[in-house]
């Protein structure tokens, strides 16, 4: 206090003692209030916005010097290149380990490069946590999931939980405030599952019950309005994607007992074969069409786990990101009641050194008091708002990258989800085109060839039947397709169980089919 | 014929008056002479007798000949309203039928009998204003029934028969009426060709035409194909005649048959639907007719049917369900059914000429004349179970009129048996099958019944998971489009409103394809169960009639050993009874075993008939189907692809 403001012993005559320190001290917090009052009332909004708006602009290398100055000077490239799952099924499932490279230049890295680290789940989540609570500024990236709904131990789910890390890294490393954690190079540099946080959280954010309860008052008025209209955003995306997910799972479910049922048909038509009663060929054409509709249905299956592997997930890292973000925002919010109270207090205090000052003889010990005690609530109250100024500034930044992110993942979520379902749907077409002219082979004039579909009859005019999907494009549009035919649909996970004969018709593979073992994989566990 | 001799009631002379003027409203003017005076009742008698026994012949003729079969069989309904006009009188003249219905059931012919008496004074006002009006009247059919006939032709009548001016007469106008609207194939049997040959050139392209089209999909896809199923089923079916395969195929048929208007009657406790039955046909008077039927009314001309041609494989009806009778989709499915199950009895060429059926369409007095027809039959259609395959076997038609009394009287064939049992027998009599074919055939039938069971059990569940599947889509979708009413960003929402577009119209699509599938896969199979059940009747027809002839064999071998240790103590009376008795029952041996024999030869073709039919409607709907799905499919991925291309 003292060293705050220097004591001049000259100064007696004036009487004065407050003079100084009180116009320094009135600079921030009058302004402050004053809008304040002043927008609770709804009568100046405009103005006090606006000034809101200047204001950060001016300082932003000063709230914000990493983001600035040096922004690019440092960077941490990360690659992640595999991922182990040992142990149990749980721990297979929920701690994976995860392997990746490290270049970088910061200066809280003992060297620069670092191979083949391996950090499990556990340790990711670790330093999540503590990353979450030591930078209120930002929005912390979400973790990926420990697994995808590909189900474990197949090469989709390793590639997809191997890409969703790459992503977090990614934006880690994009983000200037993180990257400046002393605590990220302890992490890498921490040998294999012994990671713990050695920083200490200055300021950990409100938790427990306390939160709880605070989460239910009114939040106290913004001033950055963009901020404020952000959290409900934020919060409605949050529920809305897990309602979305409910949905989906449900639907997921569905079409997996209905592919069961499907099976069921299929499998009542293979019985039909076994009918006596039938002809020969007629035997061998109904054991074919059952197997086609059980291989329909089996589709219908994977068609589910893909669902939900790739929207699913996506909604559920968007539904982790969604509530981080909100968390982040409700601290915001903490830290303004926060300011709000230290605004009252040296409010409080300046009321008080007002008093001593109206009075006619003071006691100097009081002086000394009053002016110490409102030092303390002054620069606290200041630093509350550098610190609140900062994180908006941050926050405005942020809010428009993760608005960002938001957009592309939603949007490549959806993309995934409906590759996979053309993908799977042209499979199925496939299939079904390919009893097709078993179907009338049997029976030449019958069924839809009397519409003059099958122009040509006799066995071997309807054995030429082309299937609809070729490289040229599909027979039934003249659209060219954005994405090239890929061979691969026409044929299918499940050939072998239809064609009693082997085909030596070899198509390449490609990066998406299942091999026969993560297809058996696909069917038999229920993710969920 | 003695009528004399056999007609012992007055009765029969009052009724019949009245109801032949009521029949035939032309015949009304033709015949009023005769009606006048009483005492040229039997030279009318004889006419119509006449003209009945050549519709007889008609009939013979069209089942002897194959090639001229089309025609004849087209032609013979023609004849109806004539035949039905001159059958009542041999069925009722019947001596012993006399006995029959005196006795035993006096009743409700009475009733009949003065609602004819007044629905006739009402017709003889209005005939010089509207001769055709009445027409098709009620008693026209109950009576009408030239099978019903046992007495055989004599060489007289039969040479009588053609030079009846009457008979030609009627029939001359009748076949000029009728025959412009015939579509004909073949066309050297008419005689009165030259007059209609104009109308039929000016008029031939149309009606090649019009069967075709008024016939329901099915029959047609039959016709082609049996017309190129010798090469098709050349390997599958070898053993089947080209004579077989002709058989198969579906009789031209005239009728039109639509199934409309269910519409619910009647307060809360005897509520029921009633539908109406609109035939449309050439042949009718009046081209078109309306009437009202319910699912009663359905089961009542299946039984009907199914007594009425023993051996034959009814188009079934649709199963009795008590629980949520009224609600829209089980109506619609109920209507949906009956309607193929008439177009298919009109299909079938002996079915489509059935005086029962005919009644069935055209009646406006059902409930009546249905229970006359019941009677005169014995078929005890009314009394309609459960099971579609049970049957019933009349004694009337099986053993005849006079012994079918007697049998009656004695409480059934199986009376003895029941009796005998309390007392010296141990076991009940039983018929174990003979003939392995048989045997054979009714086991692949419980186990395919059981099958298609199975199928069509899951299909159903299927069907309730796509609408399940479909609704949650809709949900999924409102859900998507709330996120995408956040406006989180621009290219977001469109591309999210697109999403959840895209899963509407999906679920649109599923909507589609799971109806596609109950109306092919789902109603073929079920109509499959149901046939299969109609198929069991027609085997529990020949194992009963197999029963009966154990129990008449029996019966015979009692007798012929009491008739022995009679013999031996020297004549009697007694004796002659006995060889009087003996006689019977070896007449009735002979008769149950004929028809047993015959029953049998019957199913053998018809089951023959009966696999081909379903096979190919199976056959048909599974690639309609299998094309439907493929489209849906092709729908799907366009709907995707668009997608893609437009939003991502």
């Amino acid at each position: 206090m003292a060293s705050a403001v220097p004591y001049d012993p000259y100064d007696d005559i004036d009487n004065n003692p407050f003079s100084e320190p009180a116009q320094t001290a009135e600079i921030g917090p009058e302004t402050h209030p004053a809008e304040n009052q002043g927008q609770i009332e709804q009568a100046k909004t405009s103005n006090p916005e606006n000034e809101n708006k200047d204001e950060p602009q001016q300082p932003i290398s000063e709230l914000l010097p990493e983001r600035h100055s040096q922004a690019k000077k440092f960077q941490l490239m990360v690659k992640v290149t595999g991922l182990e799952r040992v142990g149990t099924y749980t721990y297979k499932k929920d701690n994976p380990t995860v392997q990746f490279d490290v270049s970088t230049n910061l200066p809280t890295f003992r060297k620069q490069q670092h191979r083949n680290v391996k950090k499990t789940m556990t340790e990711f989540q670790n330093l999540f946590s503590f990353l979450n609570g030591a930078t209120p500024e930002t929005f912390v990236p979400a973790l990926p999931l420990p697994s995808t709904n590909y189900g474990i131990s197949n090469s989709e789910d390793y590639n997809k939980t191997l890409k969703n890390f790459q992503e977090w890294f990614d934006r880690i490393s994009a983000d200037p405030l993180l990257l400046r954690s002393a605590e990220l190079a302890f992490f890498i540099e921490s040998d294999f599952n012994t990671y713990t946080p050695v920083g200490k959280l200055k300021n950990t954010p409100v938790t427990g019950l306390k939160r709880k309860t605070l989460k239910q008052l009114t939040p106290p008025y913004d001033e950055c309005l963009e901020l404020a209209e952000f959290r409900p955003l934020v919060k409605s995306i949050h529920h809305l994607s897990k309602d979305i997910q409910v949905k989906l799972l449900k639907l997921c479910k569905i079409r997996k007992t209905l592919s069961q049922d499907e099976n069921a048909v299929g499998q009542g038509f293979k019985e039909l074969a076994q009918d006596s009663s039938h002809a020969k060929s007629h035997g061998k054409f109904y054991l074919k069409f059952g197997k086609t509709l059980t291989a329909v249905g089996d589709i219908d299956s994977v068609m589910a786990t893909l669902d939900a592997a790739t929207l699913y997930d996506g909604l559920e890292w968007i539904g982790e990101e969604t509530y981080t973000v909100k968390e982040a925002l409700t601290n915001r919010h903490f830290l303004m009641r926060e300011l709000l109270q230290a605004q009252q207090n040296s409010k409080f205090r300046q009321e008080q050194a007002r008093k001593l000052r109206a009075k006619r003889d003071v006691s100097p010990l009081k002086v000394d008091d009053a002016i110490r005690a409102l030092k303390t609530a002054t620069t606290a109250e200041h630093e509350l708002t550098l610190k609140l100024r900062r994180i908006t500034m941050n926050m405005l930044l942020q809010k428009q990258e993760w608005l960002e992110w938001f957009n592309t993942f939603l949007i490549n979520c959806i993309k995934e989800y409906t590759m996979r379902k053309i993908e799977y749907e042209r499979k199925k077409l496939s299939l079904l085109e390919r009893i097709r002219s078993d179907v009338r082979a049997v029976d030449e004039s019958g069924g839809l060839s009397r519409l003059g579909r099958g122009t040509r009859t006799g066995r071997d005019a309807s054995a030429v039947i082309k299937p609809s999907q070729t490289s040229q494009g599909d027979s039934w549009t003249s659209d060219p397709r954005s994405h090239a035919f890929e061979p691969s649909v026409l044929k299918t996970e499940f050939d072998a169980s239809i064609d009693t004969e082997p085909e030596d018709v070899s198509v390449a593979e490609d990066r998406y089919a299942l091999d026969a073992k993560s297809a058996a994989h696909l069917l038999g566990t229920s993710t969920f | 014929m003695n009528y004399d001799e056999e007609l012992s009631a007055p009765v029969w002379d009052d009724l019949n008056e009245p109801s032949n003027v009521e029949n035939g409203a032309e015949l009304a003017q033709t015949f009023s002479n005769l009606n006048n005076t009483s005492t040229h009742q039997s030279d009318e008698q004889d006419h119509l007798e006449e003209e009945s026994i050549q519709n007889r012949l008609w009939d013979q003729d069209a089942g002897d000949k194959h090639d001229k079969e089309d025609l004849l069989a087209s032609l013979a309904p023609q004849e109806d309203p004539l035949a039905e006009i001159a059958a009542p009188t041999p069925a009722l003249l019947d001596g012993t039928g006399e006995t029959l219905f005196g006795s035993v059931h006096a009743s409700p012919l009475e009733i009949s009998e003065q609602d004819s008496e007044i629905g006739s004074g009402r017709d003889e006002n209005k005939d010089t204003s509207s001769p055709v009006r009445k027409s098709h009247a009620k008693p026209q059919k109950l009576f009408s029934s030239a099978r019903l006939r046992r007495h055989p032709l004599t060489e007289a009548q039969k040479a009588d028969l053609f030079e009846d001016p009457l008979a030609s007469n009627s029939n001359g106008t009748k076949a000029e009426d009728a025959f412009v609207e015939e579509p004909l194939d073949d066309d050297d049997m008419e005689p009165n060709r030259p007059k209609s040959d104009i109308l039929q050139q000016v008029d031939a392209p149309l009606f090649r035409i019009s069967p075709r089209k008024t016939l329901s999909a099915t029959p047609v896809v039959k016709k082609i194909d049996s017309a190129k199923k010798t090469d098709a089923d050349a390997k599958s079916q070898t053993d089947h005649s080209t004579a077989d395969l002709e058989q198969f195929e579906p009789a031209e048929s005239d009728l039109k048959i639509e199934v409309v208007d269910p519409l619910k009657v009647g307060d809360l406790t005897f509520a029921h639907v009633e539908y109406t039955i609109w035939t449309r046909s050439p042949k009718l008077e009046h081209q078109e007719v309306r009437v009202q039927r319910r699912y009663r009314d359905f089961r009542w001309l299946y039984r009907q049917l199914q007594s009425n041609h023993w051996g034959k494989i009814i188009p079934p009806p649709p199963e009795k369900q008590a629980v949520g009778r009224f609600k829209d989709g089980f109506i619609e499915s109920r209507r949906f059914q009956m309607e193929r199950m008439l177009t298919k009895i009109a299909q079938d060429k002996t079915l489509h000429d059935d005086i029962d059926f005919l009644m069935f369409l055209r009646s406006q007095n059902f409930s009546q004349a249905s229970k006359l027809r019941e009677h005169i039959t014995g078929s005890n259609a009314s009394s309609d179970s459960n099971d579609i395959s049970e049957i019933h076997i009349s004694p009337i038609v099986l053993l005849g009129h006079d012994d079918a009394v007697n049998v009656m009287k004695n409480g059934g064939l199986d009376e003895t048996q029941r009796s005998f049992m309390n007392l010296s027998f141990g076991a009940p009599l039983k018929y174990t099958e003979p003939d392995k074919f048989f045997v054979e055939q009714k086991q692949g039938l419980d186990v395919l019944e059981e099958q298609l069971r199975q199928l069509s059990k899951s299909l159903e569940i299927v069907d309730t998971q796509r609408n399940d599947l479909a609704a949650v889509t809709e949900e999924f979708a409102a859900t998507v489009k709330s996120l995408e009413e956040l406006e989180v960003s621009r290219k977001a929402s469109d591309t999210l409103a697109n999403f959840a577009e895209v899963h509407m119209r999906i679920k649109d699509s599923l909507q589609r394809s799971a109806m596609q599938e109950t109306l092919t896969l789902g109603v073929t199979i079920d109509e499959y169960t149901r046939a299969l059940a109609s198929v069991k009747g027609v085997f529990n027809q020949r194992s009963k009639l197999g029963y009966y002839l154990v129990i008449v064999e029996h019966d015979l071998y009692k007798k012929k050993a009491q008739l022995e240790r009679n013999t031996q103590k020297g004549p009697s009376d007694k004796v002659n009874i006995l060889v009087n008795e003996l006689q019977t029952l070896q007449e009735r041996q002979k008769k149950i075993e004929t028809k047993w024999q015959a029953v049998g030869e019957k199913i053998r073709s018809e089951l023959r008939k009966h696999d081909h039919d379903k096979m190919i409607d199976f056959r048909n709907n599974m690639e309609i189907f299998l094309e439907s799905s493929i489209e849906t499919q092709k729908e799907c991925i366009e709907l995707w692809e668009t997608f893609y291309q437009n939003n991502l």
